[in-house]
C-alpha cells in the first residue's frame, strides 16, 4: 500500500498533464466501447432479423435444400400438420410454422407483374416476425376462410400494381400438376420488410389460399422457433436425430447479410479500437517519457538509497496502472451513461445500403466487452510506464544525479 | 581501530576524453573515523566519494568494504550493499518531493523491510530537531531543514558508512554552523564512519582528519 500511495502522490504531482493523460485514456476508452456497444447491437438486431425471417430451424424435406424442384412442392412436406404438433410438445419450441412457397405473376387487368409469394398462417407468421414485419396499411390476413380470398402486399408491389385496400387481384402459377391455374384474390393490407428490391416482389397469402392456388395440401417448409436463440444447434441436433428423414438447417446457414455485416463491422471496429489503443498508448508513453526525464535526478538518489531498477520501474508502472485504472473508469462511466440515455433519447440513424427502413441506435453494454477492454487499456498503461521507466531505472546512478 | 574501507591502488580513467580522474589511490578510513576530502573543484573529489559509496565503478585497483571484495559484487549486490552499508548526505539534499518528512525518512527502512519504524523515527528526527515538521513536504522546509532530513534519512537504518558530498554548500554561513556540529555529534555518538568531501574549512576542522586531493592524487 505504502508504494501504491507514492504511485499516487506521483501521479497529482503534475495534475494537469496527469489529468490530460487520464482524459485521453477515458475518451479511448469509451470510443472502444460506444462503437463495439454499437456493433454489439447491430449483430444482435441482424442475428434477431435472421433467426425471425427463417425460423431457428427450417425443417424440409431431405432433398429441398440441395436439389431444384421439377414440378413446384415436389420437395414439399405433406405430413406437416402432425409434425407440427409432435415438435411444439417440447417447451423449449416456441411454435412450428409451415411456410409455402411459390411464385408467378399477379395482375390487375391492365398490367402484370412478378411475384414472390409465401402461404402462411397469418396470426403467427405476423407474431414471430414482430418489429422486422412492418403492416402499413390495412389488417392482416384473415385466418378464417372467407369467400374472396385474401393478399397482403408488399409496398412497392402494390404501387406497381396501383392497388389499395379492397383492391381485387389474380394470381397466377403453376399447380404441381404443372397446370396453369388462376385465383382472384382481394387486397387485405400492404407491408415492408425494409429492402426495397424484396418490397417490389413480395405477397403473403394464407395457406389454404396458396394450397387452393397450387393444389397441393403439402408445405415447403416448417419453421421452428425458440425462445432462446442461443439454443438453436441443440434443437436442431434433437430434431435431426428425431427425424432423420428431413433436412435441417439452423438459420445462420440462411444468414448471408448477418455474416457479411458482421465481418465488415469486426475489420472496421477492430481497425478503429486498435488505432484508438495506439492513441492511448503514444499519449501514456508521452506522458510518462516527460515524468520519468523530470525525475532522473530523485531516480537516481533512489537508486543510491539501494533501491533495486525493478523496483523503480514498479514505481513508474503502478503510475501507469493507476493513471489507466483512472482512464477506463471514467470511459467506462461516460460509455455507459451514453448507452442508458439512448434507452430514452430515440435517435434514428439512416437506413443500412439496400434497405429502406431507419432504425433506432442503441448501444450494447456487454460485460465481457467492458472487461476486455478495461483489461486491454490498464495492460497498455502499464506497458507504456514499463517502456519508458525500464532505460531510467537502469541507468548510471552517477550520471542519473548529475542529471539538470 | 579496525579498517571500514581499503582501497588499493585505485584508479578512475574516463573512457571518452581518456582522462584518468583517480590514480592509484591507496586509502584505509577505520570504523568510526570522521574523514573530510578537500581538494579544488576537478581534483576527483566526487569520483572518489561515489566510487567509495558504491555509486561508480573503477577501473583499475581494489576496493574492500569491512572484508568484501567490492570488485565482485553484481551490479545487484551492489545496490543491496548500498542499501544495507551506506548513507548519503548530498549537496542538494536529494529529498524526495512527494513525501513528507516522516515518509523521507522512513524510505530507507521500507527498503531494509524493517517492520517496527514510527517510534524509531520519531526519536531521529527529535534528535535533529525538526520533529515539528513531521507531516511537512521538502519544498516547505528551508534548506538547513531540507539538509537535517536527509541527514535523519541517511542515518535512520544506523550504516557503518555515510558518505557526505558537501552536505554544507548550499547552505548559510549560521545554518551550515548548525549541520556541521549536528553531523560531528551524531558521528560520535553513533560511532559511524563519515566520508565528507567539502570545500568548507570549518567542516574539515572538525574532522578527525583530512585528505587532500589534488589532480586525482592523494597528497
Amino acid at each position: 500500500m505504502k508504494w501504491l500511495g507514492f504511485a499516487y502522490k506521483n501521479v497529482i504531482r503534475n495534475r494537469r498533464r496527469s489529468l490530460m493523460t487520464i482524459i485521453i485514456t477515458a475518451v479511448g476508452t469509451a470510443s472502444i466501447l460506444i462503437s463495439s456497444g454499437f456493433a454489439l447491437y447491430t449483430y444482435d438486431s441482424l442475428r434477431e432479423m435472421s433467426a425471425r425471417e427463417s425460423g431457428h430451424v427450417v425443417i424440409a424435406h431431405s432433398k429441398y435444400f440441395n436439389r431444384e424442384e421439377e414440378s413446384p412442392m415436389e420437395y414439399g412436406l405433406s405430413n406437416h400438420e402432425t409434425l407440427k404438433e409432435a415438435i411444439e410438445q417440447d417447451e423449449r419450441i416456441r411454435m412450428a410454422i409451415p411456410r409455402l412457397q411459390f411464385s408467378g405473376l399477379i395482375t390487375n387487368g391492365d398490367k402484370s407483374v412478378i411475384f414472390t409469394g409465401t402461404g402462411v398462417e397469418p396470426e403467427r407468421e405476423f407474431d414471430v416476425k414482430g418489429p422486422f414485419l412492418n403492416v402499413l396499411t390495412g389488417k392482416i390476413l384473415s385466418t378464417e376462410l372467407t369467400p374472396d380470398p385474401q393478399v397482403m402486399l408488399a409496398k412497392n408491389l402494390a404501387k406497381q400494381l396501383n392497388a389499395d385496400i379492397g383492391s381485387s387481384l389474380t394470381l397466377l402459377t403453376t399447380t404441381t400438376d404443372g397446370v396453369l391455374n388462376a385465383l382472384d384474390v382481394q387486397v387485405q393490407g400492404t407491408f415492408s420488410i425494409g429492402v426495397p428490391e424484396l418490397d417490389k416482389r413480395l405477397l403473403f397469402v394464407a395457406l389454404p389460399t396458396a394450397q387452393e392456388l397450387l393444389v397441393t395440401n403439402k408445405v415447403s417448409t416448417l419453421s421452428v422457433y425458440l425462445y432462446e436463440t442461443e439454443e438453436t444447434a441443440k434443437i436442431e441436433a434433437i430434431l435431426a436425430k428425431q427425424y432423420p428423414e428431413l433436412a435441417m438447417q439452423p438459420w445462420w446457414e440462411q444468414a448471408y447479410f448477418y455474416f457479411k455485416v458482421k465481418d465488415l463491422y469486426n475489420r472496421i471496429f477492430g481497425i478503429l479500437g486498435a488505432m484508438i489503443l495506439l492513441i492511448v498508448f503514444f499519449a501514456v508513453t508521452n506522458t510518462l517519457s516527460m515524468t520519468v526525464v523530470e525525475r532522473t535526478r530523485e531516480t537516481g538518489t533512489l537508486l543510491a538509497l539501494g533501491t533495486l531498477p525493478r523496483q523503480i520501474v514498479r514505481n513508474f508502472v503502478l503510475e501507469g496502472m493507476i493513471m489507466g485504472i483512472a482512464g477506463a473508469l471514467l470511459g467506462i462511466l461516460f460509455a455507459a451513461g451514453t448507452s442508458i440515455s439512448l434507452f430514452f433519447i430515440d435517435i434514428q440513424m439512416p437506413p443500412p445500403p439496400g434497405r429502406s427502413e431507419t432504425y433506432p441506435l442503441y448501444i450494447y453494454m456487454s460485460t465481457w466487452l467492458y472487461s476486455l477492454t478495461t483489461l486491454a487499456v490498464i495492460i497498455l498503461c502499464i506497458g507504456a510506464a514499463w517502456l519508458t521507466s525500464h532505460k531510467a531505472a537502469n541507468k548510471q546512478i552517477v550520471e542519473a544525479l548529475g542529471h539538470v | 581501530m579496525s579498517a571500514l574501507l581499503t582501497l588499493d591502488s585505485i584508479s578512475k580513467i574516463y573512457r571518452f576524453g581518456q582522462i584518468k580522474a583517480l590514480k592509484n589511490i591507496t586509502l584505509v578510513i577505520n570504523k568510526g573515523e570522521m574523514t573530510a576530502l578537500q581538494g579544488p573543484s576537478g581534483s576527483g573529489k566526487s569520483t572518489l566519494l561515489n566510487i567509495c559509496g558504491l555509486l561508480d565503478g573503477f577501473d583499475e585497483g581494489h576496493y574492500h568494504f569491512d572484508s568484501t571484495d567490492i570488485s565482485r559484487l553484481t551490479k545487484q549486490a551492489l545496490t543491496l550493499h548500498r542499501r544495507e552499508y551506506l548513507g548519503f548526505v548530498f549537496q542538494s539534499f536529494n529529498l524526495i518531493p512527494v513525501m513528507t518528512v516522516f515518509e523521507n525518512v522512513e524510505y530507507p527502512l521500507l527498503l531494509a523491510g524493517v517492520e517496527k519504524r514510527r517510534e524509531r523515527i520519531l526519536a531521529l528526527l527529535e534528535q535533529v530537531g525538526i520533529a515539528e515538521f513531521l507531516n511537512h513536504l521538502p519544498d516547505q522546509l528551508s534548506g538547513g531543514q531540507q539538509q537535517r532530513v536527509a541527514i535523519a534519512r541517511a542515518l535512520i537504518k544506523k550504516p557503518p558508512l555515510i558518505i557526505a558530498d558537501e552536505p554544507t554548500a548550499n547552505l548559510d554561513t549560521q545554518t551550515a554552523h548548525h549541520i556541521i556540529d549536528l553531523m560531528h555529534t551524531l558521528g560520535r555518538d553513533s560511532g559511524t564512519t563519515f566520508l565528507i568531501a567539502t570545500h568548507d574549512d570549518r567542516m574539515a576542522a572538525r574532522c578527525s582528519r583530512t585528505l587532500q586531493l589534488i589532480d586525482g592524487v592523494l597528497q
